[in-house]
C-alpha cells in the first residue's frame, strides 16, 4: 500500500468533515425539494408568471385579430364606397347616352309634339261633333233635366225589378227543392230565418240605392248638358283633351 | 381595389366627355333639362300622343257609327291623315 492508498482508504479526517459540511447544504436542498411545503412556493410563482405571460400573449393575439378584422372591415367599406361610386357613374353615363341619343334625333321629338297637337285637334273636333249631336237629341227629349229624370227613373225600375226578381227566384228555388223538404222541421225553420234575414238585408240595400238615386234626381234639377258631362259619359278625360298647349309642355 | 379605382377614373373621364357632348347638343336645341328630365319628358310626350290618338280614334269611330260612314271617310272629311 502506498501513501496514496492510505489516504484514500483512511477514515475521514476533520478536513473531510469540513468537506462533508460543504455537502450539507446540498443535502438540505435535496431534502427541501422533497418537502411539499418548500416545493409549493417556487412552482406557484412560476405558474403566476406563466399565467401573466400567457395572458399578455392572448391579449396580443386578440389585438392582432381585432386589427386584422378592422382592416378587413375598412377594406370592405372602402370597396363598398368604390362600387357605389362606380354604379352611380355607370348610371350617369347611361342617362347621358340616352340624353345624347334623344338630342341627336331631336326632330323626332318635335314630330311627336306636332302629332300631339294633331290628335288633340281630332279629339276636340270629335267631342264638339258628339256634343252637338247629343244636345239636339236631348232637346228633342224635353231638355237635359227631363232626360236625366227619365234616365234615373229607368235606373230605379231596373234596380227594383232586378233585386226583387233575383232574390225571389232564389228563395223559391230553395223552398221547392228536394233537399229542403228532406230537412227536419227545425232545420227548415232555421233556413227560413236565414233567408228572411237575407231578404231584409237586400231590402235595406235596395232602399239605400233608391235613396241615392232620389238624391241624384233632386240635384239634377236645373242642370244643363255640358261638354264635361259628355266626356264623363264617353269615359274620356275632359281636362286632357281641352288642355291649353302651354300647360302640356 | 386599385383596378377598381382605375376603372372609376376611366368612367369619370368618359362621363365628363359625354357631359360636354350633351351640353353642346342641349345648347343647340335650347334645352334646359338634364338628361334624366329629358328622358322623362320624352316618355311623357309619347304617353300623351298614344292617349290622344286612342281617344281621337274612339271619337271618330263613334261619329262614323252615327253617320253610317267609315272611319276613313270621317278622316277625309276632317282633312286629316289617320296614319300617324
Amino acid at each position: 500500500m502506498d501513501d496514496t492508498t492510505l489516504v484514500e482508504s483512511s477514515p475521514q479526517k476533520p478536513q473531510d468533515k469540513e468537506n462533508r459540511a460543504d455537502t450539507v447544504p446540498t443535502t438540505k436542498v435535496t431534502q427541501s425539494f422533497l418537502v411539499p411545503t418548500n416545493l409549493g412556493l417556487p412552482i406557484k410563482k412560476d405558474i403566476t408568471k406563466e399565467y401573466s405571460i400567457g395572458k399578455k400573449q392572448v391579449k396580443k393575439i386578440e389585438e392582432k385579430k381585432l386589427i386584422k378584422h378592422l382592416n378587413i372591415q375598412c377594406e370592405k367599406y372602402d370597396l363598398k364606397i368604390l362600387y357605389k361610386e362606380k354604379t352611380e357613374l355607370q348610371k350617369e353615363i347611361t342617362q347621358l347616352k340616352t340624353g345624347i341619343h334623344i338630342l341627336q334625333n331631336y326632330e323626332k321629338e318635335l314630330k311627336v309634339k306636332e302629332l300631339i297637337t294633331k290628335w288633340r285637334d281630332v279629339c276636340q273636333a270629335g267631342m264638339s261633333y258628339m256634343y252637338n249631336s247629343a244636345a239636339i237629341k236631348i232637346d228633342r227629349m224635353g231638355g237635359f233635366e227631363e232626360f236625366r229624370r227619365k234616365e234615373l227613373e229607368n235606373e230605379k225600375r231596373r234596380l227594383e225589378y232586378q233585386m226583387d226578381d233575383s232574390l225571389q227566384l232564389e228563395v223559391d228555388s230553395i223552398l221547392e227543392s228536394e233537399e229542403f223538404n228532406n230537412l227536419t222541421i227545425d232545420d227548415q225553420e232555421e233556413y227560413k230565418t236565414q233567408m228572411n234575414e237575407k231578404l231584409e238585408e237586400m231590402e235595406k240595400m235596395k232602399n239605400s240605392k233608391l235613396e241615392a238615386l232620389e238624391a241624384e234626381m233632386e240635384s239634377s234639377r236645373n242642370q244643363t248638358f255640358t261638354m264635361q258631362e259628355l266626356a264623363k259619359r264617353l269615359k274620356v278625360d275632359y281636362k286632357f283633351i281641352f288642355l291649353e298647349e302651354t300647360d302640356i309642355d | 381595389m386599385n383596378d377598381l379605382k382605375l376603372e372609376i377614373e376611366s368612367l369619370k373621364n368618359h362621363c365628363d366627355s359625354l357631359q360636354l357632348e350633351y351640353n353642346e347638343l342641349s345648347k343647340k336645341y335650347n334645352i334646359n333639362e338634364d338628361p334624366k328630365q329629358l328622358a322623362n319628358l320624352r316618355i311623357k310626350l309619347l304617353k300623351q300622343y298614344n292617349e290622344l290618338r286612342d281617344t281621337g280614334l274612339k271619337l271618330v269611330q263613334l261619329i262614323a257609327q252615327e253617320r253610317n260612314l267609315s272611319i276613313k271617310e270621317i278622316f277625309q272629311e276632317m282633312d286629316i291623315s289617320m296614319h300617324d
